[in-house]
């Protein structure tokens, strides 16, 4: 008898212990093909931002230049990041001719397509090739895969780099807005009452506002527009959201009685709201991040759309929309980067919705 | 010297659109160091609520509207209803430990346990992590989780309800405290998991010299564990007397009641058990006089409804709040 007890004991604790929430979470989201689907393309789309320069550019990806080796696609993330080496010896910016005449030694590996997402590419700038066309003559082709705009700059090259900036745009701008979002909510959501009303009031002035107009306020204000100011200004007005649903959590949570114990171990509020609440109150406020990045990719292209956005060097979605506002007889201009913001902002949706399911227990039964 | 915990004069009402509800009207206890106090009452009572006033965690709308809880340690006496939020965080879980009712809810579900435990080690001393951690170990060794080295990394609802008490259990004692004030530990546990934490409870403080705080509507919990005991009705203490003292001449109506109201192991045939008609009366309609007298049988003066009868002691260290209590104890 004794000897059984034992065993059976042995087989509880040799059990797999059961699983977390996320891993739970996990197992739910991989049931949903086009869940899948969309996070693919998501992971897809941020392989070609992180990879943008050695995809399509007209600076080698890596390349040896008397006796040193340098990362000139670097200098498409920032100017700063191109070797000196190369301003000095007067190469402005084209490589292929400049490299083989300068030093013979030299070798590179250049990107997979030789275009330029900021300029045209001239006359036999890459050996033996003729410069991109322009205007009408710009139909997508065997070197422009999506067509040149009216000044022959490769569309391609613009959408691969513009992959860049709209997912920057979306994570900088909602990662400002999940910031704020959540510690308003937190704040007004923990301590309740008068701090409450002031948070909330502050939500719904700030909701009541049309974000457009607002942002389009804020950019007549702001001087000199780029990107990154454009992003902080999605990124201030688009927290409403998560604050109210990060309120609502912190309403919820703060009654329960871990929160209690918390409170009688010793913890101090900034701890039991951060490291006590907040981690219970992730999953429900992820969903609404990951609308807000479709939501901000989608701002992002309204805006530059209508030309405030970046100014004109910056290649993004929207701006290659807006030179198609100009010449609305190349569809080329329209079709691929309005499918471009179309398939991303699609994606980060599905992702979210996903999300929403893999994670809240009552959408869950309801769909059963 | 000056007992471990001293309150006095107790008073916490809540403030609704009901009105004022004193949910623990002048309630005065006392625990000498390495003693054992229970509380005991039926649910609405007040007892959680005195519980909760002394470490200040009492939820808005619910105040401390006067009295004193004088906290003596080290050689310092603090009053904890006037001490400051800092000096309060000092004393929740590193003098003061608690140990909740639901061992389910009461545990962060995002932590591990381990961390947990390391967490008030973590607030109370200055320790490093990995010192944190060999204590939340030695803690889970002392409250007798099996195989605590995997447990250590467990999340709570990976455990069962007795195993999550005894982390609590563990969380309250990591800092040592001079008192643990246990809410209830017992009751949403089954009937043999109770017995061993009980059990638990009791060898810890024998080994440790922490003063408990009982609170309990169980007088079987009561008689095996406390020195003392303090028996509440509405807000008020009716009864106070040490454990042998009070099981043997309970000496309040309400004891009396309670007490009969317990299956009699040695008397299986004396037909259906007593009850007390009636239920406690909410805050908003304390009746006058002595609040329990619509449900005495003694009741029979009109003294009982108009006049409000004080805490007497009766017998040398058995106070009652009753105005028969010398007819009763005949």
């Amino acid at each position: 008898m004794k000897q059984q007890t034992n065993s059976v004991i042995e087989e509880i604790d040799t059990t797999k212990p059961s699983q977390g929430f996320w891993s739970d979470a996990w197992q739910r989201y991989r049931c949903r093909p086009i869940g899948m689907l969309a996070l693919g393309l998501v992971v897809f789309l941020t392989i070609v931002a992180l990879f943008a320069p050695a995809i399509a550019g007209t600076k080698p990806v890596v390349c040896q230049y008397k006796g040193n080796i340098y990362f000139p696609c670097l200098g498409y993330f920032n100017r700063s990041w191109e070797a000196p080496i190369f301003t000095k010896d007067k190469f402005r910016g084209t490589y292929p001719t400049n490299l083989e005449q300068k030093d013979s030694q030299s070798w590179a590996v250049w990107p997979l397509i030789f275009q330029d997402p900021y300029r045209r590419v001239r006359e036999n700038e890459w050996p033996g090739r003729r410069a991109n066309p322009s205007r009408d003559e710009g139909h997508p082709n065997r070197f422009n895969l999506f067509g040149t705009d009216q000044y022959g700059v490769d569309i391609f090259a613009k959408m691969v780099h513009g992959t860049t900036i709209a997912l920057l745009v979306g994570f900088v701008s909602m990662g400002l807005a999940g910031s704020i979002g959540v510690l308003v909510g937190a704040i007004g959501g923990y301590f309740g009452g008068w701090v409450d009303m002031i948070t909330s009031r502050l939500t719904e002035i700030v909701m009541c506002v049309p974000t457009l107009v607002l942002i389009l306020a804020l950019v007549a204000v702001v001087e000199k527009p780029t990107i990154w100011k454009t992003m902080a200004i999605i990124g201030v007005t688009g927290w409403t959201g998560i604050a109210r649903l990060t309120r609502a959590e912190f309403l919820r949570l703060r009654q329960t009685e871990f929160v209690m114990a918390a409170r009688a171990a010793g913890a101090g509020p900034l701890r039991i709201m951060f490291r006590h609440i907040l981690p219970n109150a992730l999953a429900p406020v992820l969903v609404p991040i990951t609308f807000g990045i479709a939501s901000a990719i989608l701002v992002e292209g309204s805006l530059s759309f209508l030309g405030f956005g970046p100014p004109p060097p910056t290649a993004s979605w929207g701006s290659v929309l807006n030179s198609a506002r100009s010449n609305l007889q190349l569809w080329w201009l329209v079709v691929f980067p309005g499918a471009g913001i179309f398939l991303t902002v699609l994606a980060y949706n599905l992702v979210g919705e996903g999300l929403q399911e893999a994670t809240d227990p009552r959408l869950r039964e309801a769909k059963k | 010297m000056a007992a471990l915990l001293e309150i006095k004069d107790l008073v916490t009402a809540f403030h609704t659109s009901k009105g004022r509800l004193p949910a623990v009207d002048g309630v005065s206890l006392s625990i000498e160091r390495g003693q054992t106090l229970g509380l005991v009452g039926e649910s609405g009572c007040g007892k959680s609520v005195t519980a909760m006033s002394t470490l200040r965690l009492v939820a808005s709308p619910g105040r401390i509207e006067s009295g004193s809880i004088l906290f003596t340690t080290e050689g310092e006496s603090i009053d904890l209803v006037s001490a400051s939020e800092k000096q309060l965080r000092n004393v929740r879980g590193g003098r003061i430990g608690m140990i909740f009712q639901e061992p389910m809810t009461s545990l962060n579900p995002v932590f591990t346990i381990g961390d947990q435990i390391a967490e008030v080690v973590q607030l109370h001393r200055r320790v490093t992590r990995s010192e944190a951690r060999t204590r939340a170990l030695e803690m889970l060794h002392l409250v007798r989780v099996a195989d605590p080295e995997q447990r250590l990394d467990a999340y709570p609802h990976q455990l069962s309800g007795g195993m999550r008490q005894r982390v609590m259990i563990a969380i309250a004692l990591a800092c040592e405290p001079d008192l643990i004030i246990a809410d209830e530990p017992t009751t949403a546990l089954d009937v043999t998991i109770q017995a061993q934490i009980l059990d638990l409870l009791g060898d810890l403080r024998s080994r440790l010299g922490t003063a408990v705080l009982l609170i309990t509507h169980d007088l079987g919990v009561v008689a095996e564990t406390c020195d003392s005991v303090a028996v509440m009705y509405a807000g008020k203490i009716v009864e106070q007397a040490s454990a042998a003292e009070l099981f043997r001449h309970p000496l309040h109506p309400y004891t009396i009641g309670l007490l009969q109201s317990r299956p009699d192991i040695d008397n299986r045939d004396s037909g259906p058990l007593a009850t007390i008609p009636g239920m406690v009366p909410p805050p908003q309609d304390f009746p006058s006089g002595c609040r329990f007298h619509p449900r005495c049988s003694y009741a029979t003066v009109p003294q009982c409804s108009s006049e409000a009868p004080l805490l007497r002691e009766v017998i040398p260290g058995h106070f009652v709040r009753c105005h028969f209590a010398e007819e009763i104890n005949l």
